[in-house]
């Protein structure tokens, strides 16, 4: 039967329990995957952000600043617990998109999660082990308007009225590639850590795309914020995600040593299933895909 | 003969620069499909129903960067895409064996229009035989009226052709294409010499353009 | 055969017959009805409808009740459509009026079809909108198109994109929502004085296809609203002089990215004297930015939050300034404004009438205060041009002249776009000359000095080999073909549309 019938209709069923959730992948010809999941360690990483222009002070106000956001690699696979086949029975199962094309895992693979604002919209408190990320700069004049000399005392609280990541890539309108805003939020709500950091708490609206979290652009970010006079101004950064990217590569590593775990799993962004071979992103659908699962 | 033909329909498409580019006359490139869609009702299916961006660039769509055509006039890539369509549509018209009910009932209706004049008491269930069995007429006076007719269908009255300024003598002009499709003295079935006719029709500036 | 050569020759190469101003007759006012409001010719049905009414002496009466059905019709929609999508620089439709479905090659063509601002162009023709309605509307339909998100990867539908002024509007898109929406659209209207939306500017397939970036501040949108409404394209390009070029083309597009903090302090001084001061740059600047600010707060996606600016431009020698809350009062500033209204008008001659005929300032009067008469209507002001002499006259071949004269003025149209707002140190009132407008500079002698120029500036001597224009930050270079038309052209005594040369000899 395996791989026999395409456009096999399939459930995401998750079941609450007490700590956490299992997920459960339920087909309408009966056969049943259970997921398993791997994670690395969560890891903070910083992102350079090197202020180019700002309109919000009238004396050029230099500013380095880092984008730290806790970071998590993970991925999974699902399991075959009912099958008509006794060997399938405890293998993974494969996604058969036919046309001679190979085989594809269900999930994505060492995929990159960053905590970011929009856990924030979705999950609340529940955002992984409830951290948030942080703003830290060694000169906060271009957003609090207070001159960077010893004694200056910051705001408790800021809302940065908009922020937003530039990439390099194309629309469906030109089909030609240009550097473009294409994600970050709305009212992103700063509350004061420390002397030279902001925690980043939330956001009333945030825009991001698989692989491209609300705040993180490879292209330069540029926040729209108050000067003295209250008038909106801009600040433009530009964004090295160097350090970033050598984490990644870290705990890509770290979890290819790491055994599935098949849950429950605490509800956070982690326990969000996507499905890498039509890049849905899917929480509790049901889908047909036009191949056959194995 | 074919050769002389396909340069004649080539200059007739190319030469027309000097009177008129994209910008100044032809159709849109959507009003282009549309008017053969409108014509034919529909029946090259998904065929010249919709456009790619090659074909676009090749019917005067803009550039949409400098607003400007992508190319100032037509060209050999507008003929090859605009044959293409016509090479649909007449096909699905007088040789298609797709047997669908919706698509015999629309052949049927456009051949009665199309070959009215030689079909006169033929009953619809019997048209699309009688089309391909069905003489041209002896006379050279029938002739020129059913090429008329011809004209008529495609570009309408000898009125709205002149009105495009193109055509001085559509008489003549009548003439000369009945004897290039029904050569005189020769007698032959109406089937092939209507589609060479339409075929030449259609590529007519007063077809393409806007008045 | 030989006769059937020769006619195809002869119109091939084009016949020049002369003809006054005639009236065409009733089949053929029919067919040029049909062709330009539906986009194809009179059904054989309506010809013999016709045929009947001329019988019956009721002709004009049939053409206007025609007149009214086509105007009524989903092809003259579907049309509208088109020729705002073209207006826009925006793709045209790829699918067909009424073609559903479609095979996976089209999916883009699926958000095409389905968003808010193909929906609002669609409308105009349809429920015979206010123009106007372009800039002001409040009321929108909008789509999820789910299936564009998946295959895009990036970019917003229109949920996402308004999301931040309706939060339950859930979409994948943008807003990366878990959940799928099981709408297929969703109809809002926002209140008639909301600042921060105006019709056909604040939606998702506006600002994707005139994206922004940091350094770029919306003055594309800008721009781009400008072009539009305005009729006042501008070109982003800096004349090549005082050996300057390299500091403000990095200050303009800063192509090394590690910049040190003395780097960027020296670079802003320098700019002051450099950018600041230029006025070539300001020429423009002091449109788009005002404008522009209006974009701010909503860089990729609509924000909840209005972004005060000013509608700024010249009039004359006069500057027009009007303060707005935000995007909102932008629109409605500037339809109030004269020069929207002719430029509108514009737009519909050169729609309905073709490039054959000029529109004359009085006319153009005329017409602005019939525009406004009715309410800026679409369909109606369609209505009225469709009973000017002109749609209805016999048409003519143009000259050899008239052609060459109209390739030469566009590809010199091109060169005003950027000049018009540039600074002339030379002149009285600081203006450079109109190049459409001939001679240039009002006299023979003004036009043998400009052409004199072009020629230089272009190189054509060399076959355009070393042009310093146009510029090298331009967004357009001149073809070959182009090169060769203005050089024959000049060679020839710059001849005008009668073939009168405009330069002595």
């Amino acid at each position: 039967m395996a791989g026999a019938q395409t456009n096999q209709r399939f459930k995401v069923l998750k079941s609450a329990e007490p700590t956490g959730t299992v997920i459960v992948m339920s087909f309408e010809d009966g056969r049943e995957a259970r997921y398993l999941q791997r994670r690395s360690q969560m890891r903070w990483s910083a992102m350079q952000m090197d202020l180019t222009e700002t309109l919000c002070v009238s004396s050029q106000a230099a500013a380095r600043c880092e984008l730290t956001l806790p970071l998590v690699v993970a991925d999974g696979l699902f399991i075959w617990t009912k099958h008509p086949e006794a060997s399938r029975l405890g293998q993974e199962v494969m996604y058969l998109p036919g046309g001679g094309q190979p085989k594809q895992h269900l999930v994505e693979q060492q995929g990159v999660h960053f905590v970011s604002i929009e856990e924030q919209q979705r999950l609340g408190s529940r955002t992984l082990a409830g951290l948030k990320g942080r703003l830290s700069c060694d000169k906060f004049e271009w957003l609090t308007n207070v001159p960077n000399v010893p004694g200056r005392v910051l705001p408790t609280a800021l809302s940065v009225a908009s922020w937003s990541g530039e990439t390099n890539t194309s629309t469906l309108e030109t089909n030609v590639a240009e550097n473009q805003a294409v994600n970050g939020g709305f009212d992103v709500q700063l509350s004061i850590l420390n002397g030279n950091t902001y925690q980043i708490d939330n956001a009333t609206y945030y825009t991001a795309f698989a692989g491209s979290p609300a705040l993180v652009s490879q292209g330069p970010a540029t926040l729209v914020t108050h000067d003295k006079q209250g008038e909106l101004c801009q600040t433009t950064f530009n964004m090295s995600l160097g350090k970033t990217t050598q984490i990644i590569n870290e705990l890509r590593e770290e979890i290819k040593n790491v055994t599935p775990v098949q849950g429950p799993f605490p509800i956070d962004i982690l326990t969000r299933i996507e499905f890498s071979m039509k890049g849905i992103a899917t929480n509790a659908e049901s889908a047909t895909f036009a191949g056959a699962f194995e | 003969m074919k050769l002389a033909i396909s340069i004649l329909l080539l200059t007739m498409a190319l030469g027309l620069h000097s009177q008129a580019s994209f910008r100044g006359g032809y159709k849109s490139p959507q009003d282009l499909l549309l008017s053969l869609k409108e014509k034919f009702n529909g029946i090259s299916g998904s065929s010249c129903d919709s456009l790619s961006d090659n074909d676009r660039a090749a019917m005067g769509d803009q550039n949409m960067q400098t607003g400007e055509p992508f190319a100032d006039e037509p060209g050999a890539a507008f003929v090859t895409v605009w044959s293409t369509c016509l090479n649909n549509y007449s096909y699905n018209l007088f040789y298609s064996t797709d047997t669908s009910p919706e698509l015999l009932a629309k052949r049927t209706q456009i051949v009665r229009e199309i070959m009215a004049p030689l079909l006169a008491g033929v009953v619809d269930e019997q048209v699309l035989k009688a089309m391909t069995t069905v003489m041209v007429p002896a006379s050279e006076a029938e002739r020129e009226a059913y090429i008329a007719h011809l004209m008529r269908w495609v570009l309408g009255t000898d009125e709205e052709i002149q009105a495009y300024g193109r055509m001085t003598d559509p008489k003549q002009y009548r003439q000369d294409l009945m004897r290039h499709v029904f050569p005189p003295g020769v007698s032959a079935y109406a089937m092939e010499g209507t589609r060479q006719a339409l075929l030449i029709l259609l590529k007519r500036d007063e077809f393409l353009m806007y008045q | 055969m030989k006769p059937l050569l020769m006619v195809g020759w002869a119109l091939s190469f084009g016949l020049i017959f002369q003809a006054k101003a005639e009236t065409i007759g009733d089949f053929a006012k029919l067919n040029r009805l049909s062709q330009v409001i539906r986009g194809h010719g009179p059904t054989q049905g309506e010809r013999a409808e016709l045929e009947t009414a001329l019988r019956l002496g009721n002709g004009a009466r049939f053409l206007e009740t025609k007149t009214d059905q086509y105007l009524a019709s989903d092809q003259h929609a579907f049309k509208m459509r088109v020729r705002l999508e073209e207006l826009f620089r925006l793709k045209t439709a790829a699918r067909l009026l009424g073609r559903e479905g479609g095979s996976p090659s089209l999916f883009e063509s699926e958000y095409h079809e389905k968003n808010a601002l193909t929906y609002l162009f669609t409308e105009m023709g349809r429920q015979n909108r206010s123009w106007d309605d372009l800039l002001i509307a409040k009321d929108y339909r909008l789509f999820p198109s789910e299936r564009f998100a998946v295959i895009q990867g990036i970019g917003v539908n229109d949920y996402g994109f308004m999301a931040a002024l309706i939060p339950d509007l859930k979409s994948l898109s943008g807003t990366y929502s878990s959940e799928l929406s099981n709408e297929t659209h969703r109809d809002v209207r926002f209140s008639g004085n909301d600042p921060r939306v105006a019709g056909a500017i604040t939606t998702s397939r506006f600002m994707t296809r005139f994206v922004t970036t940091g350094l770029n501040k919306n003055r594309k949108r800008a721009a781009e609203v400008f072009r539009v409404f305005l009729c006042d394209s501008m070109s982003a390009a800096i004349p090549s002089t005082e050996g300057k070029d390299d500091q403000i083309f990095d200050l303009m597009l800063p192509h090394d990215q590690s910049m040190t903090e003395n780097e960027i302090r020296t670079m802003a001084q320098q700019s002051d004297s450099l950018h600041g001061s230029r006025p070539d740059c300001n020429a423009c600047h002091f449109k788009l930015d005002p404008m522009g600010r209006t974009f701010l707060t909503s860089p990729f996606a609509l924000s909840a939050q209005a972004s005060p600016g000013a509608l700024s431009f010249k009039r004359g020698q006069q500057i027009v300034k009007v303060p707005v809350k935000g995007i909102g009062e932008l629109g409605a500033a500037i339809t109030q404004q004269p020069e929207y209204v002719s430029c509108q008008v514009d737009h519909f001659w050169s729609w309905f009438m073709g490039s054959r005929h000029k529109l004359s300032d009085a006319r153009r009067a005329q017409l602005s205060a019939e525009f406004d008469r009715v309410g800026r209507r679409t369909n109606d002001f369609i209505k009225i041009l469709l009973k000017q002499p002109e749609f209805f006259e016999l048409g003519r071949l143009m000259s050899e002249a008239e052609i060459r004269a109209q390739h030469v003025k566009t590809f010199l149209k091109k060169c005003q776009d950027c000049h018009k707002d540039q600074y002339n140190s030379n002149s009285d009132d600081g203006s450079f000359p109109d190049f459409t407008k001939w001679p240039i500079g009002g006299s023979a002698d003004e036009m043998a000095r400009w052409t004199r120029k072009i020629s230089r500036a272009m190189d054509l001597a060399h076959d355009g080999e070393s042009p310093v224009m146009p510029p090298r930050t331009a967004p357009w270079r001149t073809s070959l073909r182009e090169v060769n038309l203005l050089k024959s052209w000049i060679a020839d005594g710059a001849p005008d549309e009668t073939g009168r040369r405009t330069v002595a000899p």
